[in-house]
């Protein structure tokens, strides 16, 4: 859990360097700061389960297994990327994977999170979805037909809420007349629960393992809200006017990647030979993943007319 | 005269509105604490207070409508939709309630609300976030679209909106905020249904809307080197449409293309192609020709997205296919 | 074994060909590598070779039929082999297919969408038509001025994309047309004639203008387009333009002189060429004789607006153009010789602007390269004249009672007597002459 936290971290810094270098374009937002929800709630998932995100989906890609050189090849627009270089940052898929996809419209994915839980539940099999979503996306009215849906057919959805505090640029207070989001679901008969140690990836897992239980005893959906903080802006053009540095400081001592390496040294389970070992290969990784996508040609353009229609 | 950017020129139409009656208020997202995604409404928040620059949840149907509600009540909202690609989430707010809410009601009722949204792609936004929608709504009686090139029409124009009793689309485009351009001192308003002649010339009739006005300008300075002459109009509104304009350039010009930067096929262009064929037939010296966006979902990739989007390139050389 | 002689294809944009002349007949022996004819494309004519020796057994294609490229025009066989039994093969429509589309190269096609052409419409456009479409506006035109669009159709060849007879292309006609017929639907048409006081000693009858427009033009048939504009225009100008002519011999030994000085503080591709000193001579000349900067209309005697001079131009293929160098007047001697040499190289290669094609302005052709003394033009209607210069030579000639060697050139007006007299033409090929041989005048 420690490298792929580590990888997600560094991935993502080389990207915004990239990004500078003008070899990334378009939208780019970070995950930095979140990254044990991502490896707490994915590394407890079977392989036959699904994910479907939002557009900050490079930390749900990796955690998942995704290949770190395809995912920085998307970021470069390159046809070695996962979705071939035509989807980009926001939009990273392996079906293979069971990765439907980062979708960029807020709202958009949870429709079709229901419809796979949908298809998994008619055809018998006890797989679950997982469903990301950020604390913007609850006011969006899929929100809401969602929850409503999943629950009326008692379908395996686990809704997992990254409340990082802010839709883009908007506080959680600003724009939920309830910000104990987690307690919409009781409207929808949901189960929920709130887990405040969202730096915290023992806690992270511990508590999606609570809700994959329930969910795989056909109770139906599940849903799990993590606290978490957005280290970096909202995307590589927010200049962040709307939040003080006083405010971000406390959550830069909660980097998730310090806590559980100093928890790893001080019981023992690790070295700090070991941790240096896991950097040095880490870095080696993105840096192959780096040359990859340097290296990758960009898609041809007769590939412009590909993959429209089956 | 002064220089103005697209951007500040909006902001200078929006300050006027909002110092102008008490009653109108600009509702968003991020369009306050944030400073609009796209920078416009940068400060309102801090000059104007949170009463009447809102921040609203991530709810376009919700808070449009509620902008809509608002109207109807007699209040002169600005709801700006952060691009137009979420104004789908919207959709059915304008066209089923915005739009037809005076029809249906007798009368009774208008709507005078102004919807600012952002189209166009141009900036590795991929697929869902590089759309030029606005030739939808076009479509859609009962409401009015508007689609200024410059800073000096950006101004006029959203005077216009403001002051109109009927809801209006006031649609920017992402890649215009930074140009800039002169801007007259003098109060002075666009009336709707106004096409500009941005460029007089005698061989051939280039009609453009919103940023491929600059692309159809810049096509005319290519096709200066080939001996020829082009005029280009902007049609600064496409409902209601100012069809005259082009009819007069077409029957002088006899060749005609349009440009623009969504899906050719189905496209706004057609539309404008089938008012030449119907009013000016007989003044073609050969087809009416289109240019317009390559009809795939915007890819991510730079190449590919520039394939994808018409360039003075392409519409100089489909003029020249007329010769 | 028998061997088919095919219409070949010359070149990537040829649909079809004419046999122009067989060099052999039927019976003929025949050697491979042999010239056996020669075919004429709408860019060139080119010498068709054998690919086999034997005998000339059957010509299937007479001279001057245009068939498609690819057809069967004739066989050889070996000697007393047996001539097998051909079919000759059908003549290609008139107005051919249409030119290879020109559309931008930018993004690559796509592969058949479902919203690609209808097929019927795809199959319209490769049959070919069995007379040339006429744009809405041309057709418009062509009504208004009481013309029919199957006249138009038979009398005018289209410059447009595809063929397509544009508004230029029938306001050219139309105004050759006008200047070729004594059109009586024009009014001041009898007046000109003044038959109630006809000159002294004039003896000259007015002949009663023919009922039609159409004078008695043949253009042969099979004529490739270039080629039946040129027979169209020419016949026209020798019909209905009364021609007289001037020579001038022009001493060029200091223009020459003054070239070759140019020349060398120019790039290789920017030199000025003998041509380019004409140009500008004539163009300098007609800014103080603006009587020959006109075209004769039937509406009048019409001044140019600008100073226009055209050149002929050979194209590859053994056609001519003479497109237009509008408003050169005050162009200087450099940027005349660019634009000359832009216009020849796009005229070649069938770039011409609209502006252009119409071939308005006072014209010179140049033999010069040719080597040859002098020859005369005929004016391209409705220009007033043409001037026909042939190559710089060596010559002796007298100078205050001696021999001496100079670089003469002659220089031949012809010019369009409704519009001007021989005095008028003399004086005004005096005054190139006088430019040419103080060149420092081309320089102002």
């Amino acid at each position: 859990m420690l490298r792929t936290m580590k990888l997600i971290r560094r991935f993502e810094e080389r990207s915004a360097e990239h990004y500078g270098r003008g070899n990334i374009g378009g939208f780019l937002h970070l995950y930095i700061g979140e990254e044990a929800v991502a490896v707490g709630v994915i590394s407890p998932l079977r392989d036959d389960d699904k994910i479907v995100t939002h557009y900050r989906d490079h930390g749900h890609a990796l955690a998942r297994g995704m290949d770190t050189a395809a995912c920085m090849a998307e970021l470069f627009g390159k046809s070695t990327g996962v979705s071939g270089g035509k989807g980009g940052s926001m939009h990273f898929f392996d079906v293979e994977k069971g990765f439907m996809g980062g979708h960029a419209i807020v709202g958009g994915q949870l429709p079709l999170a229901v419809g796979l839980a949908f298809a998994n539940r008619y055809r018998g099999e006890d797989s679950l979805v997982v469903c990301f979503l950020g604390d913007g996306a609850v006011n969006e009215g899929e929100f809401h037909e969602s929850m409503n849906l999943a629950s009326l057919w008692k379908l395996p959805v686990l809704f997992l809420l990254e409340n990082n505090g802010f839709g883009m640029g908007t506080r959680v207070e600003r724009a939920s007349a309830q910000p104990i989001i987690h307690r919409l679901a009781d409207r929808h008969n949901v189960r929920s629960h709130r887990e405040e140690n969202g730096q915290d990836v023992f806690a992270v897992r511990q508590a999606t393992l609570d809700a994959i239980e329930y969910i795989r005893d056909g109770n139906g959906p599940y849903f799990l809200e993590v606290m978490t903080y957005r280290f970096r802006g909202h995307s590589m053009a927010d200049p962040i006017e709307y939040r003080q540095q006083h405010e971000v400081e406390p959550w830069l001592d909660l980097d998730p990647i310090k806590l559980l390496s100093d928890r790893l040294l001080e019981n023992n389970l690790t070295t700090e030979d070991e941790v240096g070992a896991i950097d040095e290969d880490v870095e080696n990784e993105v840096n192959e993943a780096i040359q990859f996508a340097l290296d990758s040609p960009f898609p041809t353009p007769d590939e412009l007319y590909t993959d429209i229609y089956a | 005269m002064a220089q103005l950017t697209y951007r500040e020129a909006i902001r200078a139409g929006l300050e006027e509105a909002l110092q102008s009656n008490p009653e109108t208020f600009i509702m968003g997202e991020d369009v306050g604490a944030y400073g609009g995604s796209y920078a416009v409404t940068k400060g309102f928040m801090e000059e104007y207070g949170e009463e009447r620059i809102i921040d609203t949840p991530i709810a376009e149907s919700g808070f449009v409508g509620t902008g809509i509600g608002a109207a109807i009540a007699g209040m002169s909202p600005i709801v700006e939709i952060m691009t137009i690609n979420f104004s789908l989430l919207a959709m059915d707010q304008i066209v089923h309630i915005a739009a037809k809410a005076r029809y249906m009601s007798g009368g009774q009722i208008s709507v005078p609300i102004v919807i600012r949204t952002v189209s166009g792609g141009g900036n590795m936004l991929a697929a869902t976030h590089s759309q030029s929608l606005e030739a939808w709504y076009a479509r859609v009686p009962g409401l009015k679209v508007v689609t200024p090139s410059n800073a000096a029409d950006a101004l006029g124009l959203l005077r216009t909106a403001v002051a109109d009793p009927n809801p209006v689309m006031y649609v920017e485009h992402s890649l215009l905020y930074g140009s800039r351009s002169e801007v007259p001192d003098e109060h002075y308003t666009i009336p709707f249904g106004s096409a500009r002649v941005a460029r007089g010339g005698t061989d051939v009739s280039i009609i453009a809307y919103l940023r491929m006005v600059p692309v159809a300008l810049q096509a005319a300075e290519l096709l200066e080197e080939d001996g020829i002459d082009a005029e280009v109009i902007d049609l600064r509104s496409l409902l209601p449409l100012d069809t005259q304009t082009f009819i007069d350039s077409v029957h002088k010009t006899n060749r005609a293309v349009v440009v623009e930067e969504t899906w050719e096929f189905g496209g706004f262009a057609g539309e404008i192609i089938a008012q030449i064929n119907e009013k000016a037939f007989d003044s073609l010296d050969g087809p009416a020709l289109r240019v317009g966006g390559v009809n795939v979902p915007t890819p991510y990739s730079r190449p590919l997205e520039l394939l994808t989007i018409p360039t003075p390139e392409m519409v100089a050389d489909k003029v020249r296919s007329l010769f | 074994m028998a061997s088919d002689v095919i219409m070949p294809q010359m070149g990537f944009d040829m649909t079809e060909g004419m046999v122009v002349r067989w060099l052999k007949h039927e019976g003929d022996a025949v050697t491979r590598g042999e010239t056996i004819a020669e075919i004429e494309t709408d860019k060139a004519t080119v010498e068709l070779e054998a690919y086999e020796s034997g005998v000339m057994a059957r010509i299937l294609v007479p001279e001057g039929v245009m068939v498609p490229v690819g057809e069967t025009i004739g066989l050889i066989t070996a000697p007393g082999e047996d001539i097998p039994d051909v079919a000759a093969p059908t003549p290609s429509p008139r107005a051919a297919a249409p030119p290879a589309d020109s559309t931008p190269p930018t993004p690559p096609a796509p592969p058949e969408p479902v919203e690609a052409a209808a097929p019927a419409e795809t199959a319209r456009e490769e049959t070919p038509s069995a007379s040339a479409p006429v744009t809405p506006v041309a057709r418009r035109i062509a009504e208004q001025a009481g013309v029919s669009v199957a006249e138009v159709q038979a009398n005018v060849t289209g410059t447009g994309p595809r063929g397509r007879i544009t508004r230029g292309d029938i306001e050219v006609w139309l105004e050759t047309r006008g200047a070729a017929a004594s059109e009586p639907v024009i009014p001041q048409a009898p007046a000109q004639v003044e038959p109630t006081a006809p000159e002294p000693g004039d003896g000259i009858t007015v002949a009663e203008p023919p009922a039609s427009g159409q004078v008695g033009i043949v253009v042969p048939a099979g004529l490739p387009p270039m080629r039946q504009a040129i027979a169209r225009r020419m016949s026209l100008s020798k019909l209905t333009a009364p021609h007289y002519y001037v020579t001038v011999e022009i001493d060029m030994t200091r223009a020459v002189q003054m070239r070759a000085e140019i020349n060398e503080e120019l790039d290789a591709e920017n030199r000025v060429t003998v041509n380019d000193l004409v140009i500008k001579a004539v163009a300098t000349a007609l800014r103080s004789h603006l009587h020959f900067n006109v075209t004769v209309q039937a509406e009048g005697i019409i001044p140019n607006p600008t100073i226009d001079v055209s050149i002929a131009v050979a194209t590859d293929g053994g056609g001519l153009i003479a497109p237009s160098m509008p408003d050169v007047g005050d162009a200087s001697l450099i940027e005349t010789a660019a634009r000359s040499r832009d216009l020849s190289r796009r005229a070649r290669e069938g770039r011409l602007r609209p502006n252009e094609v119409s071939g308005v302005g006072f014209a010179v052709s140049n033999l010069g390269m040719y080597d040859v003394k002098d020859f005369v033009a005929i004016i391209t209607p409705p220009n007033a004249g043409a001037i026909a210069v042939g190559s710089v030579q060596s010559t002796p000639v007298a100078r205050d009672g001696q021999v001496v060697v100079a670089e003469m050139m002659s220089a031949t007006l012809s010019a369009d007597h409704r519009a001007t007299d021989g005095a008028e033409g003399a004086r005004f090929m005096n005054e190139i002459r006088r430019i040419l041989e103080r060149p420092s005048l081309l320089l102002l």
